[in-house]
């Protein structure tokens, strides 16, 4: 059973739709990258996924439930990551951790454990009575990065991660992923930094005006655009100039 | 936008409409009622009390004092925006006539509160024997004198020092200013002319200081971001203002009400509203701010169903309000996604709100012991007080 499994999923915020008939799959254990320029429409297909929109038409499930059919069963398989840190003001940094802990059922122990280990990995761990408003722009996505994966969900959805961390962040992150994705969890990450994408991703999905353009592993992609030893940042290119051509064809 | 002074012109009428939008559901129907007759009752006490004033009263004082601290509050409003430090970075030569409209603007927006302070200390003055009519019409251009003056001052000590010490410089130009009104009505009134050549140096001395220092956009982008917050804040208490950002204080001293993490799904919510209640200055000001006035009701109004009425007002306006300033949120925030119940935050919301009305009528009705003793008037408060909230929490309608 795929963890994330998208049909015909046409859908947007107004009646205009920004997604057209999108059909997608992420299976258990698979890292996919979701490509595509501005405005091709990645934060709103993650937010359908999430449930912060409701498809026009077509179904998504994620652990084999769609959202009404069993919200906390569905809310309960992933985590998330947004573009921008969204923080609570009024929480010091130990207090998001708990907050994220009780309201995904943790124990205190396993608690206790996981986020010792990830504060250690993201060397926050002296600012655990901080408030979101000392911290810099990278610390505030390492806060939500950590409640992400305090978690240690099914499914990991992470939009434009790597913006704002410092290097050593972006490596942190890179090993955390790799080690859930070896443990059985799946990952949707959106990003812009391609030769990363290409380098971790097990599958790319290619997104252009709301349309899937093309998806699979980078020699899929390759055999799709017939371009043999092209890089992704290459493929990315073609397929703007090959949809450009197309248009004034 | 061919020159600056019409953005001031666009910024000025933008800023009018965001304002009269607002001042609309202020100044609602309620609310004017009310007013007029705290006005009129306020009005009539006063004119009783002036009656049989003491002769010894320090009404001079008084007055200059008031005066003075109407005139001294003298912050320019400048309209900036943040984008400005980017776009008009490179315009600051330029900024001299838009500056001059704000200065202007700043000025006669704040001239009606030194007026009001001079209109009631006229009744005042003249039952204590002081002051002449003339006098009192000098007064009146004095201040108008000095309010510009001092907006100026303002501006050209926060250019200077980019807002640094600016109490330093309040603090002086609020004893020149009283000590201008006390002597005017006093047999050393020509001393002022003495002050004012005071005030002409000190203006003088600011307005060189500015001219070395290149124009400080953080400070007053900051400065017109914080007055407007307030307003903001101001309008939330009458209606929804979108985007709105309380300040945040952590109020260590009450973590012992804040609890320590449960780790049970249903508790995550609490643990939440808990906190937001606490540490957000606007709520938890507005919740003690209330519980304060409802005490000191139930200190002082000795009348059963006057207390009661009171008190009962207030216990209604602070549950209900409570409950929207709970609910209000960002558009999203990260607990619409937890794998918990639907009802699980709104419950969450009511709890909290009826444990600090109880609370709050618990501190009403110590009060109220002192004032009418072990009887049932205090009981009957709390009753009123307890059947309020509840009925409130209960019967707001849910977001949807």
């Amino acid at each position: 059973m795929p963890i994330v499994e998208l049909k015909e999923v046409t859908g947007g915020y107004s009646r205009k739709p920004v997604l057209h008939e999108l059909s997608f799959e992420i299976k258990k254990n698979e890292l996919v990258g979701l490509i595509g320029l501005n405005g091709a429409g990645k934060s709103t297909t993650i937010k359908h996924i999430i449930g912060l929109m409701n498809a026009h038409s077509g179904e998504i499930r994620v652990n084999g439930v769609t959202f009404d059919e069993d919200p906390e069963k569905y809310r309960q398989s992933f985590s998330y990551i947004p573009e921008t840190p969204i923080l609570y003001e009024e929480l010091t940094l130990r207090e998001h951790l708990e907050l994220t802990a009780m309201a995904y059922g943790l124990d205190q122990d396993v608690f206790e454990a996981r986020s010792a280990a990830l504060l250690k990995e993201f060397m926050m761990e002296k600012r655990l009575r901080w408030f979101p408003a000392h911290f810099s722009k990278g610390m505030r996505q390492k806060v939500m990065i950590m409640c992400a994966f305090l978690v240690n969900p099914a499914l990991y959805i992470i939009d434009e991660p790597f913006v704002g961390l410092d290097p050593i962040g972006i490596k942190s992150l890179l090993e955390q992923m790799t080690e859930r994705k070896n443990a059985g969890a799946s990952i949707l990450m959106s990003t812009h930094i391609l030769s990363t994408a290409e380098k971790y991703c097990d599958r790319i999905i290619l997104l252009h005006e709301g349309k899937l353009r093309a998806q699979g592993t980078m020699d899929e992609l390759r055999a799709a655009f017939n371009r043999p030893n092209a890089s992704l940042d290459d493929l990315y290119i073609a397929m703007t100039e090959d949809n450009a051509n197309e248009k004034f064809a | 936008m061919k020159n600056l002074r019409e953005l001031w012109g666009a910024r000025f009428f933008n800023y009018m409409t965001e304002f009269q939008k607002y001042m609309k559901y202020v100044f609602t129907g309620h609310l004017a009622i009310v007013l007029v007759f705290a006005i009129g009752a306020a009005g009539y006490a006063y004119s009783e009390w002036l009656k049989d004033i003491p002769t010894n009263f320090p009404s001079l004082l008084i007055v200059s004092v008031f005066i003075a601290a109407a005139l001294t509050y003298s912050p320019p409003i400048t309209l900036l925006k943040p984008a400005d430090a980017v776009y008009l970075l490179p315009l600051e030569t330029k900024l001299k006539g838009y500056l001059s409209k704000a200065l202007g603007w700043s000025v006669f927006s704040q001239l009606p509160l030194p007026y009001i302070f001079f209109i009631i200390a006229l009744p005042l003055l003249s039952a204590t024997d002081i002051g002449s009519k003339v006098a009192f019409i000098w007064l009146a251009l004095f201040i108008f004198a000095i309010k510009w003056l001092y907006v100026e001052v303002e501006y050209f000590v926060r250019h200077a020092l980019s807002g640094a010490h600016i109490w330093r410089d309040r603090l002086f130009r609020f004893v020149l200013a009283s000590l201008f009104i006390y002597l005017w009505f006093t047999a050393y009134f020509y001393l002022v002319f003495g002050i004012a050549i005071m005030l002409g140096i000190y203006a003088n001395y600011w307005r060189n200081a500015k001219d070395k220092k290149p124009f400080p956009y953080d400070h007053f982008i900051a400065l017109e971001q914080n007055r407007m917050m307030r307003f903001y804040r101001f309008a939330n208490y009458f209606t929804d203002v979108p985007h709105l950002k309380g300040s945040i204080s952590r109020r260590a001293w009450l973590g012992f009400l804040m609890g320590s993490p449960k780790f049970g799904q249903a508790e995550s919510q609490a643990f939440l509203v808990r906190r937001t209640f606490i540490r957000t200055d606007d709520i938890f000001w507005l919740w003690l701010r209330l519980t304060a006035i409802s005490m000191l009701g139930a200190l002082f109004i000795s009348f059963p169903i006057v207390v009661v009425l009171f008190v009962g007002a207030l216990t209604f306006a602070s549950s209900i309000q409570l409950v929207y300033a709970l609910r209000a949120g960002d558009e999203f925030r990260m607990d619409m996604l937890f794998p918990v119940k639907g009802n699980t935050r709104p419950n969450a919301i009511r709890k909290t709100v009826r444990t600090v009305q109880w609370i709050q009528a618990l501190l009403v009705i110590i009060s109220a012991f002192f004032l009418f003793g072990l009887s049932s008037t205090p009981l009957i408060l709390f009753f009123v007080m307890i059947v309020v909230s509840e009925l409130t929490i209960r019967l707001i309608k849910e977001n949807k």
